[in-house]
């Protein structure tokens, strides 16, 4: 018997929420970001030692 | 009064953590099979003494904790504190036993930088060490990364209420789902997923790079595990250097990026939020420091003159402060070079980038791009207040999954997590010139080592002083457990010692 405060399952074990081509989907934005984001990167220093120099 | 703790106190913190020891002691079950799968049977016998250890420390903690009581929030942060101090104590013998160390307390040191996800080692001869030996290295500062207790929630205990409260104690607060045993199981599903994902990736630029397939799989797994937990370890004394591939790097430099994320925005873009990439606070806060550091040691660089051509220049800053920023700590270059090439500008661009840190709940470390996001704001509300009626009212919002409206609360907490870093770096940094290293070299690896970075400017060493060694261990744990669940546990030993 659960104890006051204890989480117990009722039913079949929870999932957890998604699919795995949503997963799969999300997976692939970041990489897509951080990709993005090196691009940005370097065009930002680029122009910041062209302006230096 | 300090009342002094109660025996059942004891017992279920030691229930606990002789759950989380046993964890510890499975996991030495993969180096094992490694050992064997390459007829390394002194590796393999090591491993077996450390799992022996393990089980027999666990079991005997769990027999000897039997108790009917929940974890209470005290009992959640002792655990989760003490539980680092013994897996290190226990974790540390198969390193031990190697005969790669000088000591044991360089064999800890190395256990409390695995699993705090540092990156600094007083391993002697990391190029000849056993394969077995390596796939511990890497596989503590993977799982490290996760967090030990987050190992425990997934594998070893029931639901119970008090698994929340082991959590938190661990440095993580958010929970992805209301159940936190389904959290953790979530927080393993993004981590495996991209092991797969990012090991196969190492795997294939290793042997476009000229490795044989079987030591290029192992180098990307290691190398992986390195990455995404933002550990640093790396299978070769050069570190990333030793591969010398610009694909390699930005391979790696994309696993670290996504692995200091925060797991709840890793599970709110998995789960269709894709929208929040690009909202967060901590990763609006994370790229606005990072081309600020970055741009720092640039011009660092550049006004040095060490490297010729700006592609070189951006190359080498980019990686570095991206890799301090994360709190990573891999490297293409050698730790001397930072002084002796670098200079101070480009050196101090990475140290801020190393003290900032990364994501809250995440492998990161540092001060969290989250609290630097919430201090800003608040800094901007008070200047906006400022400059408005009197009676005025000025809202601040901050979007972190969801908006929040900023209150003093937020602000404060932010603040005192901030400054206790910035006391542990400074105790380092102190501590360090105490013994004749000068100030850039000091104040480099003290902060490295409290926002569990890794890179080094050459201090470490295994001849460095015992007492700085265990400041620097110290200093790992306490930022990365972040401050609260040690506060705990001094408080728990002083009150059993000096209670009535």
């Amino acid at each position: 018997m659960a104890r006051p405060g204890e989480e117990i399952a009722v039913g079949r074990r929870p999932r957890l929420k998604g699919s795995y081509s949503q997963y799969a989907g999300g997976m692939l934005v970041e990489i897509l970001a951080i990709c993005f984001f090196m691009i940005l990167a370097f065009s930002i220093g680029y122009l910041v030692l062209a302006i230096y120099r | 009064m300090i009342i002094r703790p109660r025996a059942s106190d004891v017992k279920i913190i030691g229930l606990y953590t002789g759950k989380v020891i046993v964890g510890v002691g499975l996991i030495m079950l993969v180096p094992l099979g490694v050992s064997v799968f390459f007829g390394e049977w002194k590796a393999a016998a090591d491993f077996l003494v450390g799992i022996g250890a393990c089980f027999t420390v666990g079991f005997l903690f769990q027999t000897l904790g039997q108790t009917r009581r929940d974890l209470t929030w005290l009992h959640g942060m002792v655990v989760a504190s003490f539980s680092w101090i013994m897996a290190m104590l226990l974790g540390a013998i198969p390193h031990f036993l190697s005969g790669h160390y000088g000591s044991y307390l360089d064999a800890c040191f190395d256990l409390m930088s695995g699993y705090t996800t540092t990156g600094l080692y007083l391993l002697q001869d990391l190029d000849h060490i056993s394969n077995g030996l390596n796939m511990w290295r890497h596989l503590l500062t993977y799982a490290g990364g996760q967090g030990i207790i987050v190992i425990a929630l997934t594998f070893l205990v029931k639901g119970t209420a008090g698994a929340f409260k082991m959590y938190v104690g661990e440095g993580k607060e958010e929970k992805l789902m209301p159940n936190v045993i389904q959290t953790a199981r979530a927080i393993w599903l993004v981590s495996l997923a991209y092991l797969a994902i990012g090991s196969i990736a190492l795997w294939i630029v290793s042997m476009w790079i000229g490795m044989p397939a079987v030591r290029a799989f192992f180098h990307g797994i290691w190398v992986f595990m390195g990455a995404w937990s933002t550990g640093g370890f790396a299978p070769q004394s050069y570190n990333i250097g030793y591969y010398h591939d610009i694909l390699f790097e930005m391979v790696t430099i994309v696993i670290f990026t996504i692995g200091s994320f925060n797991f709840a925005l890793h599970w709110a873009v998995w789960t269709g939020d894709r929208r929040e990439i690009y909202r967060n606070i901590e990763v609006i806060s994370f790229f606005i420091t990072l081309m600020l550091t970055t741009t720092i040691a640039m011009v660092g660089l550049a006004k040095a003159g060490v490297y010729p051509q700006a592609v070189s220049i951006f190359r080498k800053a980019f990686y570095h402060v991206v890799s301090g920023h994360t709190t990573t700590g891999f490297g293409t270059i050698a730790s001397r070079q930072f002084i002796v090439q670098w200079g101070p500008l480009a050196m101090m661009g990475t140290i801020i980038a190393m003290a900032i840190g990364a994501s809250a709940a995440s492998t990161a470390g540092g001060f969290k791009g989250l609290r630097m996001g919430i201090i800003w704001k608040g800094l901007v509300q008070d200047v906006k207040t400022l400059m408005s009626p009197g009676s005025a009212v000025v809202p601040q919002w901050f979007h972190h999954i969801r908006d929040h409206l900023l209150t003093d609360n937020h602000v404060r907490a932010a603040m005192l997590v901030v400054l206790s870093y910035i006391g542990i770096y400074a105790t380092g940094t102190i501590v360090a010139m105490y013994y004749g290293y000068d100030v850039m070299s000091s104040l480099f690896d003290a902060v490295s080592a409290g926002s569990n970075t890794g890179l080094s400017a050459g201090l470490l060493s295994p001849f460095m002083p015992n007492l700085l060694k265990v400041v620097f261990i110290v200093e790992m744990w306490m930022g990365r457990l972040e401050f609260m669940s040690i506060f705990a546990l001094v408080g728990f030993v002083i009150a059993w010692i000096r209670g009535k």
